[in-house]
């Protein structure tokens, strides 16, 4: 006990004094919060709200105004009313609304950029509900029936950036830990400290637990810290529960340590293990529902994100920020097998990275 | 020449035997391609969609026409097994109503449909009285959805968005037809008429591939040799240093130009793109790029203590700069302070060129931009590399 918890001392001093590990635990997860943040919120609209921004010239202002404005309800889009036909394609261009509509007598014209790529396809599936809305209101097509919604949850109104947070909190925290354990195994690995440690009566899994608990608490200190800077950039107003958030980050960093130590058994020099590393997350990262949610996937992306532990620590997030419930059960389910399954891995890890370098 | 000839090919060969460098250069760069291709290309896409709602249908029994059962109709017409079916439909009991909500909340289900008692009865009022030209209160139909549940809160706007649809199918059996009307679009900035996702990508794939050759093959080189002293050793023989760099440098070309040959050749016979991969403009142009990324590849070389930090730099800033370059995602009402990042990144702008040079989009940012702003970056990291070889050799 006494030479495990001086393990613990030297390791938190190597900890404390090696930069590249500060930065990647502590300023990571923030850099890519904010970047992945902007980036896919600002093709979205904005940060407060789910909506597309339509610039919109009617020739007939005040009848195809009122035609528009009722078209766009029915929708969901935020129309901008523009007095000039030309004024639709300069906003356009610019990227300040995501499309633009011309309506003349009986044609309707549709402006898109290509610059949105690939959101463009989402954007004429919208188009076809507007063409079918000013149909309805050209023909004078009475209205039986609407629709009343009725919000089943209380709670602040989803916004992009809320959406997305616990998934981009949930790959930052899981780089943090993959990479930290990673580098700092891979490291000793080439430098042949492991093969001198080898040689002493050091027990391998409490050497790679002494090391994986430094990186345990500075995680979980990152990620409070990650989600309080996303509450103050982005206003995202989580009703979070501290005690379950706690929790969860510290079975999901437990997991993310283990995915570290395990990389750096089965890969001898740290060049592969950190690449590796980098694409595994890339995969995990683009294969979630950690940017978009599963109604929208195909069907070999929902196999796939099904089987991805990422998936299952954004959605724990999720609920520990008061954004979407998951029942108890499968909350306690997901931390019991992060935690036991990142625990077996740092252990079993330890052992057998020190058996190797027996060879 | 001999001298640069014999570094070209030293340099060359280490590499092309290097598992790793094998990996990075040519696999790496298909693999990315692959798993964007797969993700993106399907997504939000009709036939990819799903929303999984209930119906309750609490409507009593009508001595005239059964509206509510041609509602449900409507749905299931939309739902699946059918084909661009965007919703998958249960049909649930009044009593299970608890139960239905229980599935929404906790993500079992997206959104809740229920048909009122009346809604028959209050149908038929509406038309009667629209046939009398009166107005009469539209009948409501509860959804029942979560807010803050993206999937839910999609599945809502679905629902919402197809009730006109639903309502058309409705007053058609009364005579009202939609009148016909004409709907243009254009495309601002395309070349060809509707990009797949494939070709929007692979301009920004074979940056990628020339950046990560940058940042992997020159800078742990450049670190290495400078921490075992390795260019030292050249200075002290009658080499000219510059035949070093000159043989070094083109062999990161070469291995430049096999990747642009390879992603070409991939994403035209494999994945289908339809680009001009082999126009002399893009060519050149990637040439140019790849000039840049060696240089900054020597600066962080440069930079870095040794091989291993160059891995942990690379592993920080690769993904933000890919990112703000718009290769995955388009970049838009970004703050100022991201906007910066985007300005001086040099990825963005190759980016937009290869796109344009390759017949996908019209870049968004003027050429000339597009060759000054890497252009300063090479210059820059030139006039660095050289100073630090300087400083390094006294």
């Amino acid at each position: 006990m006494k030479n495990f918890f001086e393990l613990v001392r030297k390791s938190f001093y190597m900890f404390i004094r090696d930069r590249q590990a500060t930065i990647m635990i502590f300023i990571s997860p923030i850099v890519f919060m904010l970047i992945i943040g902007f980036v896919i919120s600002g093709i979205s609209g904005g940060t407060t709200s789910v909506n597309v921004k339509v610039a919109a010239y009617t020739s007939n202002s005040s009848n195809y105004e009122q035609l528009f404005k009722k078209a766009a309800e029915k929708s969901g889009i935020e129309p901008i009313f523009v007095k000039d036909k030309n004024d639709v394609k300069k906003l356009v261009n610019s990227g300040k609304v995501q499309m633009g509509i011309s309506l003349e007598s009986s044609t309707v014209t549709f402006f898109y950029n290509q610059s949105f790529g690939q959101y463009n396809n989402y954007l004429k599936d919208l188009q076809s509900f507007i063409v079918q809305a000013i149909r309805e209101e050209i023909s004078g097509i009475p209205m039986y029936i609407q629709i009343v919604p009725n919000s089943l949850k209380t709670g602040s109104s989803l916004t992009v950036i809320s959406f997305i947070v616990p998934g981009i909190l949930a790959i930052a925290i899981m780089m943090a830990g993959v990479f930290g354990m990673a580098t700092t195994l891979g490291t000793y690995r080439e430098n042949g400290s492991l093969k001198r440690l080898r040689t002493t009566p050091l027990n391998g899994s409490l050497f790679v637990f002494s090391i994986a608990l430094n990186r345990f608490w500075s995680s979980i200190l990152s990620s409070y810290i990650t989600v309080l800077m996303s509450e103050w950039i982005f206003s995202t107003n989580y009703n979070i529960n501290w005690p379950l958030f706690s929790i969860l980050m510290a079975s999901a960093v437990f997991m993310s340590l283990g995915f570290g130590t395990a990389f750096s058994v089965v890969f001898k020099d740290l060049w592969t293990i950190l690449n590796f590393s980098t694409i595994v997350l890339v995969i995990m990262m683009l294969f979630s529902n950690v940017f978009y949610p599963f109604s929208i996937m195909p069907e070999y992306m929902k196999v796939i994100a099904r089987v991805m532990p990422i998936t299952y620590f954004a959605q724990g997030l999720r609920y520990t920020l008061g954004i979407a419930p998951v029942y108890l059960w499968k909350f306690t389910l997901i931390n019991i097998i992060f935690a036991f399954g990142g625990l077996l891995m740092i252990v079993l890890g330890g052992k057998a990275i020190f058996y190797l370098e027996k060879r | 020449m001999k001298e640069t000839w014999n570094f070209f090919k030293v340099h060359l060969l280490s590499d092309l035997r290097n598992k790793r460098s094998i990996f990075w250069v040519v696999i790496f760069p298909i693999l990315l391609f692959t798993i964007l291709v797969l993700t993106f290309s399907n997504l939000g896409v009709k036939g990819s969609i799903n929303f999984k709602i209930i119906l309750i249908n609490d409507s009593q029994k009508a001595n005239g026409p059964n509206f509510s059962r041609e509602l449900v109709n409507a749905f299931r017409s939309l739902s699946f097994p059918n084909k661009d079916a965007i919703f998958t439909l249960t049909m649930m009991k009044k009593k299970d109503t608890n139960a239905a909500f229980e599935k929404v909340i906790y993500s079992e289900a997206d959104a809740v449909l229920i048909i009122p008692k009346d809604f028959n009865s209050a149908i038929a009022r509406s038309i009667l009285f629209s046939k009398l030209g009166i107005s009469a209160p539209l009948v409501p139909i509860k959804v029942f959805y979560v807010p803050n549940r993206a999937s839910s809160n999609l599945a809502e706007s679905a629902i919402e968005g197809t009730i006109g649809q639903i309502n058309s199918y409705l007053t058609a059996r009364f005579g009202y037809t939609l009148k016909a009307i004409k709907v243009k679009s254009k495309t601002f900035g395309s070349i060809m008429e509707s990009p797949s996702y494939t070709n929007f990508v692979a301009p920004g794939i074979m940056v990628i591939a020339a950046f990560m050759t940058g940042l992997l093959l020159v800078a742990p080189k450049i670190a290495m040799m400078r921490r075992y002293a390795v260019m030292k050793k050249y200075a002290s023989t009658p080499v000219n240093p510059y035949s070093f760099f000159l043989g070094f440098t083109a062999s990161r070309l070469f291995i430049m130009i096999i990747q642009y040959i390879g992603l070409a050749l991939f994403s035209t016979f494999v994945l289908g793109a339809v680009i001009r991969a082999f126009s002399w403009q893009a060519f050149l142009y990637y040439l140019f790029s790849c000039a840049v990324y060696a240089a900054i590849g020597f600066v962080v070389g440069f930079i870095a203590s040794g091989p291993t930090s160059v891995g942990a730099v690379s592993s920080l800033i690769n993904l933000p700069l890919e990112f703000l370059a718009g290769i995955y995602f388009p970049l838009y009402n970004l703050p100022w302070y991201i906007n910066i990042f985007v300005y001086i990144n040099p990825l963005w702008y190759s980016t937009n060129a290869l796109r344009q040079f390759l017949g996908v989009a019209m870049s968004t940012t003027p050429m000339w931009m597009n060759i000054l702003v890497p252009g300063i970056w090479l210059i820059a990291s030139i006039a660095f590399s050289s100073v630090r070889q300087n400083l390094e050799k006294e």
